[in-house]
Order: C-alpha cells, then sequence, then structure tokens
C-alpha cells in the first residue's frame, strides 16, 4: 500500500484520512496520482520485471 | 505580574496565548522560528490580514516567562467577543469553512501549508470570519498531504451536511463533539443518496469513515512513498471548497424564523419601540450589550449603529441564519448573531472544563437587552421572575426589559394550553422581582400596546 510523505506534525494526519486524500486529490485532477501509484506496478506486470519501490528523497527542505 | 496561560492553548507546541495585566499575548516558540518567519517575508501575512482573513498582531517587548523557549512575543488584534461553531448559523460555519480553504490555497502559493484546520481558529469581525491563529502555518514541503484534511472534514464538512441533508440541530452536536463530527456517525446518518457515485460526500465522508475504520489499529508501514503534488493539494482544496459550496440550507420552517412578518407587529409600534430602546442606549452610551431573545437582530441595530459592539443571540437558528446574512449583504458592523438557548445556554467544555467558556462566562457586559423575552422565559420555561434578574444581574450592570402582561395576545397565546399557575407575571409583580437587584431608571409603555419597557441599574 502506497503511503504519502509526510512530516510528522503536532496534528496526527491519520494514515486513513491521508489515503482518502490522496485519492480524493487524484479523482479531482484526473487519474494522473493513481497512475503515477501504480504505474511502477503496471510496467512491472507487463515487462516481466520485479517491481521495486521508490524511494524516498530526504531533502527536507526543497519547495516548489 | 506573571503570566497566565489561556487555557485553551496547549495542543500546539508552536506557542502558546497568555494574559498578562489583562493583555493578551501570543508567545512564539523557537521551534516555530523558522515558520514565523516564513509567514512575514514571504508576504503571506501582509496579504491575508490586508484582506481581513487574519487578525493582525505587533511584536512586543514583553519578557516571556519562560525566556529560553521563546522566539518572539507578539500582541494580537483583539476579536470583541469569542464565539464558538455550536453557536453558529449555517451560513457562519459554511464562510468559515471556505474562510478556512481560502487561507490554505493562498498559504500553498507562498511555500507554505494550514498545519490544521480546527473551527475554534476562525472568529468572527464585523459580518465576515477571520482566523485567529497565527500560528497555524507551516512551511511546504514538496510531496506534503496536508495535516488537517481530517480536521477540516470532522470540523466543517461533516455537520455543514447534515445540517444540509438532515436537520439543523445537528449544529448542536459540535458541543458533544469538541474536535468536531465523527466521519463514521456522519456517515451514518446521512441520506443513502449522498453515497452515490464520486461526489463529494461519497468521498470526504463516507469513503473516508471506512478506509479510517480499515486503518484503526494498523501502524502503517512506510516502506512505499508516493508524493502528493502542489497541484493535487490544490484540487483537493477546490474539491472541498466545491463540495461545501453546494451545501445549503433555507432558513425556514422554525419557530421564530419569521415572527415579525408573521405577528399583530404594526410597523408604527415597531418603530415606535425602536425610538424608546434607542433613547435608553443613548442615556447609557454602552460600549458592549448582548440582545437576548434578538429574534433577527431588528432592535440589536438600536445598539450596534450607535457603535455599541452586540451579541445578537437568540434560539431559533433561522433568525440567527437571517440576522448573519443580512448583516453579511450589507457590511454592517458591530454586530455578532449567534444561537444560543438562553434555557440552557453553552456550557464550558473540553479538558478540565476549562477549554471553550460557557455563554455567562464571556460577559460580563454593560447591557443586556431582553425585549419581548421574559414572558416566554417566564411561562414557557416556568422560571421565577427572580431568577430571571439574578442572572441579568451576573452578566450586565444595565438591562433594557420589555414586560409583557398576560392580556397581551402573545403571552395568551401562550397560556392557552396550560393552567395558568403564574400569579406573580404581573407589572408590580415583576418590579417587585427584579427590585432587589436592579432599581427602576426609567419606564416607558408601548403606546398601542400594554406592554412596558423598563430601563434598569444594577444595584
Amino acid at each position: 500500500m502506497p503511503i504519502i510523505l509526510f512530516k510528522l506534525n503536532y496534528l496526527d494526519p491519520g494514515s486513513g484520512s491521508l489515503l482518502i486524500q490522496l485519492l480524493a486529490a487524484g479523482l479531482l485532477g484526473g487519474i494522473g496520482i493513481l497512475l503515477k501509484m501504480f504505474w511502477g506496478r503496471i510496467k512491472a506486470f507487463f515487462t516481466g520485471q520485479k517491481y521495486i519501490p521508490p524511494t524516498v528523497d530526504k531533502d527536507e527542505d526543497d519547495q516548489d | 505580574m506573571s503570566e497566565t496561560r489561556v487555557h485553551s492553548s496547549f495542543r500546539d507546541p508552536s506557542g502558546y496565548l497568555f494574559t498578562r495585566n489583562g493583555i493578551l499575548f501570543r508567545q512564539v516558540n523557537q521551534s516555530y522560528k523558522k515558520a514565523f518567519d516564513t509567514l512575514i517575508s514571504s508576504g503571506l501575512y501582509d496579504e491575508l490580514v490586508k484582506q481581513g482573513s487574519l487578525i493582525s498582531h505587533k511584536e512586543v517587548d514583553t519578557k516571556p516567562d519562560n525566556s529560553d523557549k521563546a522566539y518572539k512575543i507578539i500582541q494580537p488584534d483583539l476579536v470583541p467577543f469569542i464565539s464558538y461553531p455550536y453557536e453558529w448559523s449555517f451560513s457562519q460555519l459554511k464562510d468559515a469553512a471556505l474562510l478556512t480553504l481560502e487561507i490554505n490555497k493562498l498559504a500553498l502559493n507562498k511555500g507554505m501549508i494550514l498545519k490544521d484546520a480546527s473551527a475554534y481558529n476562525i472568529q468572527f469581525l464585523d459580518g465576515k470570519p477571520v482566523m485567529i491563529d497565527t500560528l497555524s502555518f507551516d512551511i511546504y514541503r514538496k510531496g506534503n498531504a496536508w495535516d488537517g484534511y481530517r480536521q477540516f472534514c470532522q470540523h466543517f464538512l461533516a455537520p455543514l451536511a447534515l445540517v444540509s441533508f438532515v436537520d439543523i440541530r445537528f449544529m448542536q452536536m459540535l458541543k458533544n463533539y469538541i474536535d468536531g463530527i465523527p466521519l463514521d456517525l456522519a456517515s451514518r446518518l446521512l441520506p443513502a443518496k449522498t453515497r452515490f457515485g464520486l461526489s463529494g460526500l461519497s468521498v470526504h465522508i463516507h469513503l473516508h469513515a471506512r478506509v479510517q475504520q480499515q486503518f484503526a489499529a494498523k501502524q502503517t508501514p512506510q516502506t512505499e512513498s508516493v508524493r502528493l503534488t502542489k497541484e493535487a493539494l490544490l484540487n483537493l482544496l477546490d474539491g472541498l471548497a466545491k463540495t461545501i459550496q453546494k451545501l445549503e440550507w433555507q432558513p425556514k420552517g422554525t419557530e421564530w424564523g419569521d415572527y415579525y412578518s408573521a405577528t399583530n407587529y404594526s410597523d408604527e409600534s415597531l418603530r415606535l419601540k425602536g425610538e424608546i430602546v434607542g433613547a435608553f442606549i443613548e442615556r447609557v452610551s454602552p460600549s458592549t450589550a448582548w440582545d437576548l431573545g434578538a429574534n433577527n437582530g431588528l432592535f440589536s441595530r438600536e445598539a450596534s449603529k450607535r457603535g455599541v459592539f452586540t451579541v445578537a443571540s437568540d434560539i431559533d437558528p433561522a433568525a440567527v441564519e437571517k440576522n448573519y446574512l443580512a448583516m453579511r449583504s450589507q457590511h454592517e458592523k458591530n454586530m455578532l448573531p449567534l444561537v444560543v438557548d438562553l434555557t440552557n445556554p453553552s456550557p464550558a467544555i473540553g479538558w478540565a472544563n476549562q477549554e471553550r467558556d460557557s455563554f455567562g462566562q464571556r460577559g460580563p457586559v454593560d447591557m443586556v437587552l431582553a425585549l419581548a423575552l421574559i414572558h416566554h422565559l417566564a411561562i414557557s420555561n416556568n422560571l421565577p421572575l427572580k431568577s430571571i434578574a439574578k442572572f441579568f444581574a451576573s452578566v450586565a450592570k444595565w438591562a433594557v426589559v420589555e414586560f409583557v402582561p398576560k392580556s397581551d395576545s402573545q403571552v395568551k397565546r401562550l397560556l392557552s394550553t396550560r393552567k395558568d399557575i403564574f400569579d406573580a407575571f404581573t407589572e408590580i409583580g415583576f418590579e417587585e422581582a427584579f427590585k432587589e437587584l436592579f432599581e427602576i431608571v426609567e419606564k416607558k409603555k408601548l403606546s398601542g400596546s400594554e406592554r412596558t419597557i423598563y430601563l434598569l441599574r444594577k444595584r
């Protein structure tokens, strides 16, 4: 199950709530995010290669 | 003199509120330094303050009690009365929700994000919602989700949806759930039609509640990571705003919503009553007032238009909704419409019963207005007149009270279906009951009726 990257804050965002947030953001903005979530697995399925999950960036302070 | 910490200010470690010599300050902790500096340097603070969305503050030199932790001390501007979501009308909560989303959007565009979404962070100033928690902003980091999303759904979306689809009385449920309506409860209470498709409510309430339950007992491993782009986050905020905007409630069908048009008040007697009340207000020139049983605020405006900050409270959510909408469209100032049942006013709630003050604790004020009110308290609710006098004396120095005798058509209506056990409910009985705590400064007959309006001063 993919998990959204988040920084621990004083308010517990709730795992379920994070997942719904991801889903809602994806639904409303097209299916891009869902595709992104599962693209690795889809590609792995068709190419017959082992799926390697992406690594988490360590750069905490980068901003858009 | 040392500082007194504000009881409700304990959740967020970024800082806290305290009072010293009666002045409210907010300590900004060292741990929040970077975020606070970004709030100012990014221009977000100026932008939000300029559009009236965030309360302004000034930095002060006051020495904090625990200076090792402190980064800065700020003195926020004050709102004249702290109100709570369970006292708001539907549109007040809706406007507060939309403001929260709007602020978050502006924050994202300046490289920041709201770290929570508490309805208690919003207050009302001159008919407009304003955010009062300067420390709610965090630095946005690429990929971050919105930590306040769940809180937003509980504090705003769930109660608004329940009111819109089921019943206005669900607003009162916020008294019981200080952190908002549990989503599984909202999901059970909402009608089936809100579950279908991929509508906002089906995702943000129903699916959200189910997934929460799935995850409730699980510690989820963070072995894989997907980042939420800023665009996706902005989409989420837009989606929530659209879902909220669609929720509506028509203020009708309640007991008092059409009071003035449904009763036999003539325009002339309403005008005369306004004149008397206005003259009493000018004579005392209070700076704060509570109009209890204010209905749609018709007479509250006699105070507010003279620059007296007035809380216009009423038991009826439809009347309060109409008052708020009128105030908002006319850009009126100095008034705060609130839903308060005087026979059971807002209690003190939260940790140690100290997080949210009771209605009475938020007084006293200079003047209470109780117009066409006490016959409802005395007759419909069997309250002794002395008990009413005691309550007025506990909340105000002055009282403007309208006495409506039993011969009045409105009181006749109240008595038509019950035994008249109210022998002392006469003008003389009223004066007797009030004279221990109040002196009668002036009394005026409302011509064309049998009603009397008193100006009373607390002894």
